[in-house]
C-alpha cells in the first residue's frame, strides 16, 4: 500500500504512521508550509481502506463511529470518501496538500509516493 | 415486579439487535464538497462548496425521580453552524434550547421553554503545526467529559456532578491548544484565559470572572491520561480565589471503556470551602449495539456537608451511529446534597 501526496506539494519526503493517524484523525491539519491538509478515504467496505485503518489508525471504520461523532460535535469532519484508487490517484494529483493511499501498482509519475504500507488481512471470527 | 420487565426488554433488545446487520451503518463516509446541498444524518448539511455546514443535536428525556412528579422534556435542542474553507481560519456556534417541559406529571400536555443559549461561538486560527489560537465562548478544557458533554455521545441520561459543579463549563476568552506530535512528543495541550462574560448574560452556571488553566493529554498504550489545572474566581464568588487539580482517563479494548476523572478544587477560606469529587464508569458491550454500564461516584460539596455516594447502572442502545436510546437508575446513600435519584431514560440523536 502506497501513501501518496502530489509532486507538487512540499513537504518533508517520509512521514511516520504516527504523523498519518494523526493526519487521518484530523488532529492534524495543515503541512509545514501552512498548506491545508486534504486526507483521503476508500469507502468502508474496500479492502485498502480496513487494511490502513487497521495498521495505521489501530481500529477499524466502524470502531470510529463515536469517535467521528464527538469531532462533528466540534466543527470537524472525517476524511472524503472516494469512489476507487484511480479516482484517489487523480484526486491527489491535482489537489496541493491531498494525501491518500492506493495499492502501489496504481500509482503515476503524476503523485509523489510518501511510504509504503503492508497490507494487514482482516480477521474473520 | 420491575426486575423481570427489565430483563424481559433487555432479552428482546438483543434480538432486535441481532437480526439487523452485525456492521453499524455508518453515516460518516462524506464525498469531497460539491456545488450541491449535502446531508448526511449525523454530520450535518454541507451548503454546496462554501464551506459552511449547519447541524446540531436534540434530546428527549423522561424522568420519573424520587420526590418529584415525573416529567417528560426537551432536555436539548442545539443547533451546529460551523464555516470552514481549509484556510487558516475556522469558525464554530452552537445554540441551544434548554429544558423545554413538555408534561408534568398527570396534568395535560403543555409547553413552557427555559432558555434559548448562546452555547459556543468561537474563531480558531492556525499559527504553526504545534499551534491554533482560539478566540470566543468554548467549553473549558477540564476533565473530559465536559468536552464531550451532548447526549448523543454520552453513554448516560445523567451527569456525574464532579465534571460540572466544581468549575464553569464555559469560558470566553482565549486559548492556544495544539498537538506536539511534529517535536517528537505524544502530547496534547490548551492553555486557555477567561477575558469576559458578556457572552454570558443568563450567568445560570456560576460562569468564571477571572480564570487561567490548562490541560494535556498523553497515552500510556491503550489508556488516554490527562492532567487539569486552573485558576478562577466565579462570578458568585467574586472575593474567593480558587484552584482546581484534576485528572482524568479512558482506557478502551475491544469495545469495553473505562473512564474516569478525579477532581480536587480548593478554596481561599479554609478547607470547608474546598470541593471535591471522583467517578469511575464502565461500559461492557452485551450484543453489536446494546451496552451495559455501571457508575460510581464520590462528591462532597464544599461546606459542612458529608461527601454523597452515587451509583447509576444503566443500558445504553445504538442503533445508529449518531443514535442513542438510554435508560438508568440512580440512587445515592447519605443524599444530604440531595442529588435527584430516580429512574430516566432519553433518546438523542446528532443530525
Amino acid at each position: 500500500m502506497a501513501i501518496i501526496v502530489s509532486q507538487t506539494t512540499s513537504i518533508k519526503d517520509t512521514l511516520s504512521t504516527e504523523e498519518l493517524a494523526s493526519i487521518y484523525r484530523r488532529k492534524k491539519l495543515f503541512w509545514a508550509n501552512g498548506t491545508p491538509i486534504v486526507p483521503l478515504n476508500l469507502s468502508v467496505t474496500h479492502t485498502l481502506r480496513r487494511s490502513f485503518s487497521r495498521t495505521v489508525l489501530g481500529e477499524m471504520p466502524e470502531e470510529m463511529d463515536a469517535y467521528w461523532s464527538a469531532q462533528y460535535f466540534h466543527g470537524i469532519s472525517p476524511p472524503y470518501v472516494l469512489a476507487s484508487e484511480e479516482v484517489v490517484v487523480e484526486f491527489v494529483a491535482t489537489t496541493p496538500g491531498a494525501i491518500g493511499y492506493v495499492n502501489a501498482t496504481a500509482i503515476n509519475s503524476h503523485v509523489h509516493v510518501l511510504l509504503y504500507l503492508p497490507l494487514s488481512a482482516e480477521k474473520r471470527p | 415486579m420491575r426486575f423481570p420487565v427489565v430483563g424481559v426488554g433487555v432479552f428482546c433488545l438483543m434480538v432486535l439487535d441481532g437480526m439487523l446487520l452485525t456492521r453499524s451503518l455508518l453515516a460518516y463516509d462524506l464525498m469531497p464538497p460539491s456545488p450541491q446541498w449535502d446531508y448526511h444524518l449525523g454530520q450535518g448539511l454541507r451548503v454546496g462548496n462554501s464551506g459552511l455546514t449547519f447541524g446540531g443535536y436534540g434530546s428527549v428525556r423522561y424522568e420519573d425521580l424520587r420526590s418529584r412528579s415525573p416529567q417528560l422534556t426537551v432536555s436539548a435542542f442545539s443547533v451546529f453552524l460551523s464555516w470552514d474553507t481549509g484556510t487558516r481560519v475556522r469558525f464554530f456556534s452552537e445554540v441551544q434550547l434548554e429544558d423545554f417541559t413538555v408534561a408534568r406529571g398527570e396534568h395535560s400536555f403543555g409547553a413552557r421553554t427555559n432558555s434559548v443559549e448562546l452555547e459556543r461561538v468561537y474563531a480558531d486560527v492556525y499559527l504553526s503545526e504545534v499551534a491554533t489560537l482560539r478566540l470566543g465562548k468554548f467549553l473549558t478544557p477540564i476533565g473530559r467529559w465536559n468536552l464531550i458533554h451532548a447526549d448523543p455521545l454520552v453513554w448516560t441520561t445523567s451527569r456525574p456532578l464532579v465534571s460540572l459543579q466544581p468549575f464553569a463549563p464555559d469560558t470566553t476568552g482565549a486559548m492556544l491548544y495544539g498537538n506536539l506530535q511534529s517535536l517528537g512528543k505524544d502530547l496534547e495541550y490548551s492553555v486557555y484565559l477567561e477575558l469576559t462574560d458578556d457572552l454570558d448574560p443568563y450567568q445560570r452556571e456560576g460562569p468564571f470572572s477571572k480564570a487561567i488553566g490548562m490541560h494535556v493529554a498523553t497515552h500510556l498504550g491503550p489508556t488516554e491520561l490527562g492532567f487539569s489545572y486552573a485558576h478562577f474566581e466565579r462570578e458568585q464568588e467574586r472575593t474567593e480565589q480558587q484552584n482546581l487539580f484534576g485528572l482524568d482517563f479512558l482506557w478502551t479494548h475491544q469495545r469495553v471503556e473505562v473512564t474516569g476523572e478525579f477532581l480536587y478544587r480548593v478554596g481561599t477560606y479554609g478547607p470547608d470551602r474546598d470541593e471535591w469529587g471522583l467517578f469511575v464508569q464502565g461500559a461492557v458491550p452485551l450484543s453489536a449495539r446494546l451496552f451495559a454500564l455501571a457508575r460510581y461516584e464520590f462528591f462532597a460539596p464544599r461546606g459542612p456537608f458529608p461527601g454523597v455516594h452515587l451509583w447509576v447502572p444503566a443500558l445504553a442502545f445504538r442503533p445508529l451511529p449518531p443514535l442513542v436510546v438510554r435508560a438508568e437508575y440512580s440512587f445515592t446513600d447519605n443524599n444530604v446534597a440531595r442529588v435527584p435519584e430516580g429512574f430516566s431514560a432519553s433518546v438523542s440523536l446528532l443530525f
